[in-house]
């Protein structure tokens, strides 16, 4: 399979402070990957890299995205190109209806859809997620509980339809229902062979989501890299083996940026 | 002839009264304009050192009335205006022969001549001459305007639409009068125009008088062109449990000076306003609002939102007077403001003044500029960094927009706001800085 996303000696400065120092990762086409490690690893530091948010300053490496370099181009051009990120804490934006939220990202992606089909779309996607149909024109995130604004994401997800998409701690503060109703909603986008990479603490998500490939970071670089037996691995260990083994004595300081 | 200083030019009491009324006006309406000019005499010209309403305008340092010519006709009013939402009468002031009149709505020139001792008296009751200097001018200039008058229990199902404006070189003076009597409900919609290239003066007054038990709903549309200059007063008074709901959009005028002003004259009235403002280049917003709270009981709440971008400045001071006597008034007064460049600029000066010991009156301010993290996410949605940001300010206005009248003329209001952001995208002042 060609690869995706690839990712190669990649150093990223925020406010002149090195946070990643050489990752080194690649997801192939439509695989599912899995992102772990203790906080302040840099893991959702990658993410936002990865998108281009303009705090995270690359000063060193490459991300290629299906054989291109994507530096240097804003965020909504990535977004074009197929990459999507959800937050872990999603953006609250007053005043803008989840339904008009949706119409502008689907034109700015050039896959505007007549007003009556977008409705329907959502709508039907909101009660997948199990969320009430007036999510459709509340404000995007505005007074959602953290629940919501991540179910909101993958709504987002499965309307947009990227080619892949980065889940930043999507399971992190969900109820054991909520986190099944969400992993299903990923796995039916995912059904169009979109490829995945997830940020997580826990290991419950990824009995929902399979992951093909584990990737621990810490201190800014990827350490170890393996099957599935490594997250089984890490929840009887925790990661300092893992650490001690890459020569990392402590974990860096979380920083201004978490994850 | 008796002299009296118009800004630095010569105003002759014979010059005072319009050409085409003189010796043709009825006497209560001549004595009226006596009382306005010895009022304006009286009064020194406003100036920014000396009078804290003009602190932050200091613009009216040097207007000159007297630099431009009185205006009596505006025949290209209708056309600038467009065709509106629909309405059961439509009057412009200086093109009367191109407006529809109604049993309720007729041109103020001719009610003052026809029924001088109906309509005279209430000419100045609520916005005196001696209010200020602008009023007293507007008082004894003005050549026509509206008079909207809706008789007891009597409710209107169409709005009323009220359209002045001024042209390059002129200065105009429409004033209005809105009488609603008892129990009686109306929508009226009042635009203030200029055309795109006219360096005009408009001073507009509009008094209002919403009667006891009567709703009035009242959206006001400041388009004036990008070279004219504004002075306007609207003040209203509201009897026992009447409702009035002011909606007001300010988007043209290089800069102006807007005064809105609700007496809280009877028990139980309420007045809900909210309005918004789209600055760019160098224009300059100044608004003032008071709710005088005289009676008791009565609710007040007013929200006022301005977006500034490029050099523009937005200029607000709310004052909430609650009167002795005028126990449990409840009011509120809100102003937010959206600072889209660096060197644009918001001064917000909410005020309370409490004669009263059993009141609930709160005030808020707040500027701030457009978040990264939202256009972040915006963008890592797709949507463009411009697109994000015109995205967030139209959020920005939403709850104000939900406030305007609903049907056609929110949707007409909604339009006007939605042009002053295009125009606001096409000049660059969405893209051109971060912050």
């Amino acid at each position: 399979m060609s690869d995706l996303l690839e990712i190669s000696g990649l150093q990223v400065e925020v406010e002149g402070k090195r946070i990643l120092d050489g990752v080194d990762l690649t997801v192939p086409t439509g695989e599912v990957h899995a992102l772990m490690g203790p906080n302040g690893a840099g893991k959702t530091s990658l993410g936002y890299a990865v998108m281009g948010h303009p705090k995270y300053q690359v000063v060193g490496g490459q991300i290629l995205w299906k054989g291109e370099s994507v530096l240097g181009t804003p965020p909504e051009q990535r977004a074009r190109r197929g990459l999507f990120l959800s937050l872990q804490y999603p953006t609250a934006i007053p005043g803008v209806s989840t339904a008009n939220f949706l119409r502008s990202a689907l034109k700015g992606l050039g896959k505007e859809l007549p007003a009556r089909e977008l409705l329907k779309e959502v709508r039907a996607q909101l009660s997948l997620l199990k969320m009430d149909q007036a999510f459709l024109s509340r404000y995007i995130n505005d007074n959602f509980s953290g629940g919501e604004k991540k179910r909101m994401e993958i709504v987002q997800l499965a309307v947009l339809r990227p080619e892949m998409a980065i889940l930043d701690e999507t399971d992190s503060g969900l109820d054991v229902d909520a986190l099944r109703t969400v992993a299903e909603g990923v796995n039916r986008v995912r059904e169009g062979g979109m490829g995945v990479l997830i940020i997580t603490h826990y290991q419950r998500i990824l009995e929902y989501i399979t992951p093909d490939r584990v990737h621990v970071m810490a201190a800014g670089r990827v350490i170890a890299s393996g099957g599935r037996e490594l997250v089984t691995e890490i929840e009887r260990t925790g990661y300092d083996p893992m650490l001690r083994a890459a020569g990392i004595e402590e974990v860096l300081p979380a920083a201004a940026v978490s994850g | 002839m008796t002299e009296a200083t118009l800004g630095a030019a010569p105003l002759t009491r014979e010059s005072a009264l319009p050409a085409s009324l003189e010796g043709g006006e009825p006497l209560a309406l001549s004595r009226l304009r006596e009382l306005a000019l010895a009022a304006y005499r009286e009064m020194p010209w406003p100036s920014s050192t000396r009078d804290e309403d003009w602190r932050r305008t200091a613009q009216i340092d040097k207007l000159d009335p007297a630099s431009f010519s009185p205006s009596s006709a505006s025949p290209w009013l209708p056309e600038l205006a467009g065709p509106g939402p629909k309405s059961s009468a439509s009057l412009f002031t200086g093109a009367p022969q191109a407006g529809v009149e109604s049993p309720e709505a007729r041109g103020l020139r001719g009610a003052l001549t026809s029924e001088p001792d109906r309509w005279v008296q209430l000419l100045g009751s609520v916005a005196p001459p001696g209010l200020r200097k602008l009023v007293a001018l507007n008082t004894a200039r003005f050549v026509d305007g509206a008079l909207v008058h809706v008789g007891r229990g009597e409710q209107l199902e169409l709005p009323i639409r009220l359209v002045h404006g001024v042209g390059d070189g002129e200065a105009s003076f429409p004033r209005t009068l809105i009488v609603l009597e008892e129990g009686a409900s109306a929508t009226v919609l009042e635009e203030w125009l200029s055309p795109p290239d006219a360096r005009g003066l408009l001073v507009p007054v509009a008094e209002v008088i919403v009667g006891r038990g009567a709703r009035l709903t009242h959206l006001v549309s400041q388009r004036l062109g990008e070279r004219s200059v504004l002075q306007s007063t609207l003040r209203a008074r509201q009897l026992e449990g009447s409702s009035y709901d002011l909606s007001f959009v300010l988007l043209g005028g290089s800069w102006s000076k807007s005064y809105l002003e609700v007496e809280m004259a009877g028990e139980g009235s309420e007045f809900r306003s909210a309005g918004l403002c789209v600055g760019r280049g160098s224009q300059h917003f100044d608004i003032q609002t008071l709710q005088d709270h005289m009676a008791r009981g009565a609710v007040s709440d007013l929200l006022y939102r301005a977006a500034v971008a490029e050099r523009a400045r937005s200029v607000f001071a709310g004052l909430i007077r609650v009167e002795e006597g005028a126990q449990k008034t409840n009011a509120y007064v809100q102003n937010r403001n959206l600072l889209l460049s660096p060197t644009a600029k918001a001064d917000s000066n909410p005020t309370l003044e409490i004669l009263a010991n059993d009141v609930r009156c709160t005030h808020g301010t707040a500027a701030g500029r457009i978040d990264e993290e939202q256009l972040f996410y915006c963008q890592s949605r797709g949507v463009t960094r411009e697109e994000a940001r015109r995205l967030v300010v139209e959020g920005f206005f939403a709850d104000v927009v939900d406030h305007f009248p609903e049907g056609e003329l929110r949707e007409a209001a909604r339009g006007w706001v939605l042009d002053a952001l295009d125009e606001l995208s096409r000049s660059g002042a969405l893209s051109a800085s971060p912050g």
